[in-house]
């Protein structure tokens, strides 16, 4: 009796310290979160202004998506394109890289900062350039040029707008290397030296430890990664503005143009809505895959 | 402890003191938030506070062209919005519908204003909705054919003899455009997809209209024709070639500025940014013409009062004196920009200048773009046609009856959820 | 021998790989810089001018004196601390909580925490601005420092959570088994080995912060509690963008982010050469 006592005192002491420790967040959540979550769901069976009170329509907003609506259905498709064409390659080259500036050595500490350059400079800037080296006659179709390569119109061009999007986000892999650099640092040594002394080459102890240790982290990079390409906008918003022929027209475009030029923000929260259901399970199933990929032994 | 009080009483008569001259606060949002604009907007809120005898204080804020939507909207929404702020002079309906901004007729009764005769015609009847005034026009603005001297010159042409029809329009680009030794554009006389020339302004130029039974049609017979033109048009210089151009001279270079365009289509403040990034580029400013006639397309700014507001006379009450003559005519003389009162607008040493001249009287061949109250942003559709039938070679027609079904299904939906 | 000289070349390698993709990765920063000096005519040429025919230093006083510069870098600099000390403390002990504390619930929290990031967050600016504008926060630095203070927000809670979720149990038993309290063993033992980790989470922080532009945007009515990234954009305007002038601020105010990030991603792989060996 004593000992299921003491289980169930100690369980709800653990509880309690629990609870502490997440508290603010908590608040966080339920205030300035869930609440706005909550009313955007509730936004998306209204017709709502942004001025009057919303109207309640039922699943109005839903069906017009699916039967009025076919360039909701475009969108979706380049966001899914977009999603795909990059978060995977992002994650792999920033790991690649990771690795290797991962050392103590004499200049690292340069390129560390070098390679993270993209993300600490302000958007507009970095855009502004994107769009000079995408021209017809900018560097990257010079560097084509010089080996007999006939660049394409990029941006100007439906079939290349998206292809040139993605390489333009592979340009921000400096996010990413920073979270696997400091990841790197919570691998024990001694792992290496273990199997340094078992003789295993350098391919292996990436195999075998770098890549298991990392996985919680790699994991973290491929979710939020899938979370912020799902949600891309500002490329689309300042550089293409969706075009050409609504090659770049992506999702939270769509919704961003609803909610703030059209001040349709029923139909929005409904997209996003759509958004958010497809997302769960999507990533749901990458993380799945990933993990196990990740734990093999 | 003593200084405390003292601290207190003194702050109290000073407060009681305040009140008692007190004016009323109101707030102010625009979009002159840098420059020479900025410094006049500032100005004149102070003159008006200091002058006007209502007791008014103005409290302005100057937000980014390219923010100010956002923020206002999102402020709107929480009824947070200033009690008098600038907008967009296309839209005003779809606000008056909503019922945010307040009915300014009887403020604009009360002073005896004669506002039909005292604002150019064009932006002021985008201020109506059901027969009352919803918004005082500010600024508008509208599109000119900027042509270079000097490429006319050495084309063989008089470069103080511009085009004035379309057919000499075509005539002289051809004797300005250069290529390159790969067939690429290397000067371009002139170029339909780049500037500000749009479809819209060409479907007026050729006697074309949007409206049937005052209702939007983008698939009626004058627009199919004026789009079919408008295709081989494009096609004759060829697509691709216009394409790699307009690439070419996209963010951040302006292929006018560069030399390298004989005559575009620009807003009326092109001048001074030719000033300001090209001082060296000779040029000259004319009517843009069109085939059948003189047509152009205006844009504005209007100012609106907060239907929620608490002090709606004040808010009117400055509304009223930012369009009035002295102050507007301010705004034209530091800024160039277009005003909407006609005294100013007409003032004799402005009407001196040539270039003020010609968009003074330019403005009564313009239009704004239809408003739709269900589709707001039809327009759009519009331009996916074109760009359909320009990039993609579908069919005019087709293209034209696939963006009328789509904005009949925003008007559907307009409807469905409206009810 | 022979393993040496493999080993150099290999070196050799991956320095020659790294120097061109620097290359690479140093053209904005460089045009950027090209840009800020350029005079008005050679802003818009076509082709591009990489290297201004004359430099124009005065573009950077012109741009200073655009807008009030040191009033809205201080502010930027405010929001910037403030925000990053409240994230580190409450968004850690959060973090903590989920990784490695056991509490009814947690799993359930932790999974909406995550779902929260999935809704696009356009459709919840106006449902926020609302709950503010209730509270009365609206025109006051709160709404754009209290989340902070409550945890600093999903990203970080989760971001933390994946680097303490790898640190042993063992050392948190051993701890509890010796008496210590849960805070205690949160800010003797977890805190001093997850310092990349902090190290890491303060990088974002600070760049999100200080170049937060919507959040000061719609929730700031004084022009006198602006900050930078609202003062850039007043070199855009409708028709024409003084791109020399908004260079010329953009690189004054990725400076400081620069020499900070060098400064403590040197801490991040020192905090490596302290541990080494250790656990």
């Amino acid at each position: 009796m004593a000992e299921r006592q003491h289980r169930k005192l100690l369980k709800h002491k653990q509880n309690t310290i629990g609870y502490l420790f997440a508290f603010s967040w908590i608040v966080n959540l339920l205030v300035f979160v869930l609440f706005p979550i909550a009313f955007s769901a509730y936004l998306s069976f209204t017709r709502y202004d942004g001025v009057n009170p919303p109207k309640w329509l039922g699943l109005t907003n839903y069906k017009i998506m699916f039967t009025l609506d076919p360039s909701f259905w475009k969108a979706f498709g380049n966001t899914l394109y977009y999603m795909f064409g990059s978060v995977f390659l992002k994650v792999f080259i920033s790991l690649i890289l990771a690795v290797i500036l991962n050392n103590a050595r004499k200049g690292m500490g340069v390129f560390r900062t070098i390679f993270f350059l993209p993300v600490v400079l302000p958007v507009v800037p970095v855009m502004f350039l994107w769009m000079m080296l995408f021209n017809p006659n900018g560097l990257i179709n010079r560097f084509l040029a010089f080996f007999g390569i006939p660049g394409p119109l990029w941006l100007n061009s439906p079939a290349w707008s998206k292809p040139a999007l993605i390489m333009m986000s592979l340009w921000g892999v400096g996010g990413i290397i920073v979270i696997f650099l400091a990841a790197l640092q919570d691998i024990p040594r001694n792992l290496y030296e273990a199997a340094q002394l078992d003789g295993a080459n350098s391919v292996h102890i990436f195999f075998r430890i770098t890549l298991p240790m990392l996985s919680p982290v790699i994991l973290f990079c491929v979710v939020t990664g899938f979370i912020s390409a799902s949600q891309v906008f500002a490329e689309a918003y300042i550089m293409t503005g969706g075009g050409p022929l609504e090659s770049t027209t992506f999702v939270n475009l769509k919704i961003y143009l609803l909610a703030f030029k059209q001040g349709d923000m029923g139909y929005a929260s409904a997209m996003a809505w759509f958004m958010f259901l497809i997302m769960v399970p999507l990533t749901i199933v990458v993380f799945r895959v990933f993990r196990k990929w990740l734990t093999i032994d | 402890m003593k200084w405390v009080l003292k601290l207190l009483v003194g702050s109290l008569v000073v407060l009681l003191v305040t009140l008692s001259f007190a004016s009323t606060r109101i707030t102010f949002w625009h979009m002159y938030d840098s420059g020479p604009g900025k410094e006049l907007m500032d100005e004149i809120i102070k003159e008006f506070n200091e002058t006007n005898e209502l007791g008014i204080e103005v409290k302005a804020l100057a937000i980014s062209f390219w923010d100010y939507w956002d923020k206002l909207g999102v402020a709107m929404a929480a009824g947070e919005e200033p009690d008098v702020f600038m907008h967009d002079l296309g839209n005003v309906p779809s606000r008056a519908y909503k019922g945010i901004i307040a009915d300014l007729t009887p403020y604009i009764e009360a002073r005896g204003m004669d506002a039909d005769k005292l604002f150019f015609e064009v932006p002021f009847s985008m201020c109506k909705w059901e027969g009352k005034v919803y918004a005082l026009p500010f600024e508008t603005d509208v599109r000119l054919l900027y042509y270079n001297k000097d490429l006319f010159k050495l084309a063989g042409l008089d470069p103080e003899r511009p085009p004035k029809t379309w057919k000499e329009l075509w005539e002289y680009a051809d004797k300005i455009t250069k290529k390159t030794a790969e067939g690429e554009y290397d000067i371009l006389g002139f170029n339909p997809l780049y500037g500000q020339s749009y479809f819209w302004i060409y479907v007026w130029g050729i006697g074309g209209t949007f409206l049937e039974n005052g209702k939007i049609k983008v698939n009626n017979p004058s627009i199919v024709k004026a789009l079919e033109e408008w295709v081989a048009m494009l096609k004759k210089l060829g697509i691709k070639k216009l394409q790699n151009f307009n690439a070419k001279y996209g963010w951040g270079s302006d292929a006018f500025l560069s030399g390298k365009l004989g005559m575009v289509i620009q807003v009326g403040q092109y001048g001074s940014t030719i000033r300001t990034f090209a001082p060296n580029v000779n040029y000259g400013v004319t009517y843009i013409p069109y085939p059948a006639r003189k047509a152009t397309w205006s844009n504005g700014f209007s100012l609106e009062v907060s239907s929620r507001s608490e002090h709606r006379k004040e808010a009117a009450e400055f509304a009223l004196y930012l369009v009035s003559k002295e102050v507007q005519l301010l705004f034209a003389q530091k800024l160039n920009s277009l005003v909407c009162n006609k005294e100013a607008a007409f003032d004799p040493t402005l009407m001196q200048n040539p270039e003020w001249k010609l968009q003074v009287n330019a403005l009564q061949y313009s239009r704004f773009r239809p408003f739709v109250l269900e589709a707001p942003t039809w327009y759009e559709e519009l331009q996916k046609a074109v760009d359909e039938a320009v990039l993609k070679g579908k069919d005019v027609k087709r293209a034209l009856d696939d963006a009328q079904k789509r904005i009949e299904a925003e008007i559907l939906r307009f409807k469905m959820t409206n009810k | 021998m022979r393993n040496l000289s493999i080993r150099n070349i290999k070196i050799a390698i991956v320095y020659a790989v790294l120097v061109l993709l620097s290359i690479i990765f140093l053209i904005p920063l460089f045009w950027m810089i090209s840009t800020s000096l350029k005079s008005d005519e050679e802003v818009m040429t076509a082709p591009i001018k990489w290297v201004p025919s004359t430099l124009r230093w005065d573009n950077y006083v012109k741009a200073v004196e655009a807008f009030p510069f040191l009033l809205y870098l201080r502010n930027t600099v405010f929001l910037t601390i403030i925000n990053t000390i409240g994230t580190l403390l409450t968004g850690s002990l959060v973090a903590y909580s989920f990784a490695k504390l056991k509490w009814k619930g947690k799993r359930l929290l932790f999974a909406i925490t995550i779902a929260t990031m999935f809704i696009p967050g356009h459709v919840l600016v106006i449902p926020t601005y609302i709950v503010y504008s209730k509270l009365g926060w609206v025109n006051t630095y709160l709404p754009l420092i209290i989340p902070s203070w409550l945890g600093g927000g999903a990203f970080t809670i989760f971001l933390l959570r994946q680097f303490f979720i790898s640190l042993p149990d063992e050392i948190i038993e051993a701890a509890r088994l010796d008496g210590a309290s849960e805070l205690a063993i949160f800010t003797k033992i977890v805190l001093p080995i997850s310092v990349p980790a902090l190290v890491t989470v303060s990088i974002f922080t600070v760049l999100f912060v200080w170049n937060d532009f919507f959040g000061p945007l719609i929730y700031l009515h004084k022009s006198e509690l602006w900050t930078l990234s609202i003062g850039l954009r007043s070199f855009q305007q409708r028709y024409t963008t003084h791109w020399n002038l908004l260079m010329a601020a953009s690189t004054l105010m990725s400076l400081p982010m620069i020499v900070i990030y060098f400064f403590l991603q040197d801490k991040i792989v020192k905090g490596f050469a302290l541990k080494g060996g250790s656990h």
